[in-house]
């Protein structure tokens, strides 16, 4: 039980940092960005390219933040260069630009990096292994877990509790009215790509002792944080967090249960929670018809 | 005026007729541009003329396509006119149903359950080895056509071309009528539409099942051409965006964007991929200008410089 239960919180904790960047974005931009999982590949093998440099466990420790970093900027330029051109056409071409730019990337990291999967689990032997009782699990697991926690935490404090937080959500309730109170909205936005994107770099950063990357993983992780999405209902942190654990321990369980269908199973919460909630379980009423 | 641009039509037409001649590869890419043409004007029925954006419809490609896979693995029928009818049929029924659960939706929900749902049939496909031959997929060593068994490329090619001529004028006729006209009017105003009388949720339901039939259609032309079929090749959520891509490139707003589209698409992959540039970059660097620069697409900008929509 307790391996699944650590694999399934390891995979929610993901789900939840790449998902919670997506709903924000979407919350914020009304922008749904397919190129989401890009960020999050992008992270994966920034921290990779971070961590050739020394085994020394304080940069491998780091490098997800300074990955996160990094994709953040991209998500700005990303932002400001080329999405911002499309703002007001209706959001099929938003959604299409940022479908585009999943090929500019995958090509761009295969340029870069190579096309051959990459992994570096270095600082999961440097941190040892943990007793819990019944089981022994790799401390940086635990720690993985911990530190999303941690960013879920902060991120709740800066949306809810400062000013910077007060004015994101007042843009995300009404752009207009916020922009008239003075509040420059084109750095909302920036802001809110940035944040998106680092979430997502940086979760895909603190993946790579575990699963490393592979040109591919991020068609694979943005279909999945689309289904977090959903569920959760979007533009909803708490249920990008429900939706989150929910996937990650069927998932985890699912694995060792079911392991020829646990994607189906997935996809079939996902149908369900759509026929049966068509907004998701945290969403509004933004559901027509 | 209207007649005039018949003729513009007829040397396209007879190029098409004598594509075989200029070789075997050839033949095959047009063959390949002419079914992804029925899919991508089967996506436009549903995105420029009702205004939604599907972003799944590999599953009715993939489910015309399976079906004829599944008939001649599990039942050894390899005939054509028994393939085709009940890959239509299938598709039909599927898009029947999961468009009762879609049509309710519009915009990005919309867009959202399509991919939930296209999903769920890519992975059942996959993980269900036994049936579908997981992801190695079936193959398809031979076609008959009313006892004939077909011999080449090139003859199915002509098969292909016919249904594309079908497709096409049975698509032309459909938009043409009340009924496309009535979808067009949803498109541009739900609410006046429904003020008219307009039963909105049926007429996108018909919308969504014509969609599904030729797409249905498309798949199993291709399963048949190529002989070979994989959940990645036909059902994944990548060929549902290159659907998307096509029609995008081709122009949604012009009835023949979306071949336009598929015929760029196909000949430009398989130059660049052949050149050994990097193919996805040029991709997605034409997608995103399209959507920066021209965003009704080809067609639909020389529709507007020219006038001859």
């Amino acid at each position: 039980m307790i391996p699944q239960i650590i694999n399934g919180l390891i995979f929610a904790s993901i789900l939840f940092l790449v998902a919670t960047g997506l709903t924000i974005i979407w919350g914020i931009l009304r922008v749904v960005n397919f190129a989401h999982g890009s960020f999050y590949l992008m992270g994966v093998f920034i921290a990779y390219s971070i961590t050739r440099f020394s085994t020394e466990p304080a940069l491998h420790l780091a490098a997800p933040f300074i990955a996160g970093a990094i994709a953040g900027i991209v998500g700005i330029a990303f932002e400001r260069g080329l999405l911002k051109n499309v703002y007001g056409r209706g959001e099929l071409f938003e959604l299409l630009l940022t479908y585009g730019m999943i090929f500019v990337f995958m090509d761009v990291f295969r340029i870069i990096w190579g096309s051959m999967p990459i992994s570096d689990p270095t600082i999961t032997f440097k941190l040892g292994i943990i007793s819990l009782g019944w089981a022994v699990v790799p401390l940086y697991n635990i720690y993985l877990i911990v530190i999303a926690a941690i960013l879920a935490a902060l991120l709740w404090f800066l949306l809810i509790r400062t000013k910077v937080g007060m004015i994101i959500r007042a843009t995300s309730f009404d752009p207009e009215v916020t922009s008239a109170f003075g509040v420059n909205v084109n750095w909302v936005y920036a802001l809110t790509f940035f944040l998106g994107c680092f979430l997502a770099g940086f979760a895909g950063g603190l993946m790579l002792p575990i699963t490393g990357a592979w040109i591919g993983l991020d068609v694979d992780m943005l279909i999945l944080a689309l289904v977090v999405l959903v569920v959760g209902g979007m533009g909803s942190i708490k249920g990008a967090l429900v939706a989150s654990l929910l996937i990650g321990l069927v998932r985890s369980f699912g694995i060792s249960m079911f392991p020829a269908i646990e994607l189906a199973i997935v996809y079939l919460i996902m149908v369900i929670v759509l026929i049966v909630k068509p907004s998701g379980l945290f969403g509004g009423v933004e559901v027509e018809g | 005026m209207k007649d005039r641009k018949i003729f513009l039509y007829i040397p396209l037409v007879i190029v098409l007729f004598i594509i075989p001649f200029g070789g075997e590869y050839v033949t095959y890419l047009t063959g390949l541009a002419l079914v992804f043409g029925i899919a991508a004007l089967s996506l436009n029925v549903l995105l420029g003329y009702t205004g939604l954006l599907s972003f799944g419809h590999a599953l009715f490609f993939g489910c015309g396509a399976y079906s004829a896979g599944l008939l001649i693995k599990h039942f050894n029928i390899t005939s054509l006119e028994i393939l085709l009818p009940v890959s239509i049929a299938a598709s039909v029924g599927l898009a029947v149903l999961v468009g009762l659960i879609c049509v309710r939706h519009t915009r990005i929900y919309f867009t959202m359950l399509t991919i939930a749902i296209s999903q769920l049939f890519y992975a059942l496909t996959h993980k269900l080895r036994p049936i579908t031959g997981g992801d190695d997929g079936i193959r398809i060593y031979s076609v008959h056509i009313f006892g004939h068994e077909v011999a080449s490329i090139t003859e199915f090619y002509y098969y292909i071309l016919a249904t594309f001529f079908v497709s096409l004028f049975c698509l032309r006729i459909i938009l043409r009528s009340p009924f496309g006209l009535t979808l067009q009017a949803i498109r541009d105003s739900e609410l006046r539409a429904r003020f008219a009388g307009v039963s909105i949720m049926t007429y996108r339901l018909a919308a969504f099942t014509t969609s599904g039939l030729f797409a249905g259609i498309a798949g199993a032309m291709y399963a048949l051409f190529l002989g070979q079929i994989s959940p990645d090749d036909v059902l994944s959520v990548m060929r549902s965006g290159e659907f998307v891509a096509m029609t995008l490139l081709g122009g949604y707003t012009s009835f023949i964007g979306p071949i336009v589209g598929s015929f760029l698409f196909t000949y430009l992959k398989a130059i660049i991929s052949s050149a050994a540039l990097y193919w996805y970059l040029v991709f997605g660097i034409l997608i995103v200008s399209i959507v920066i620069f021209v965003p009704t697409g080809l067609m639909g900008e020389i529709e507007k410089r020219w006038r001859i929509g």
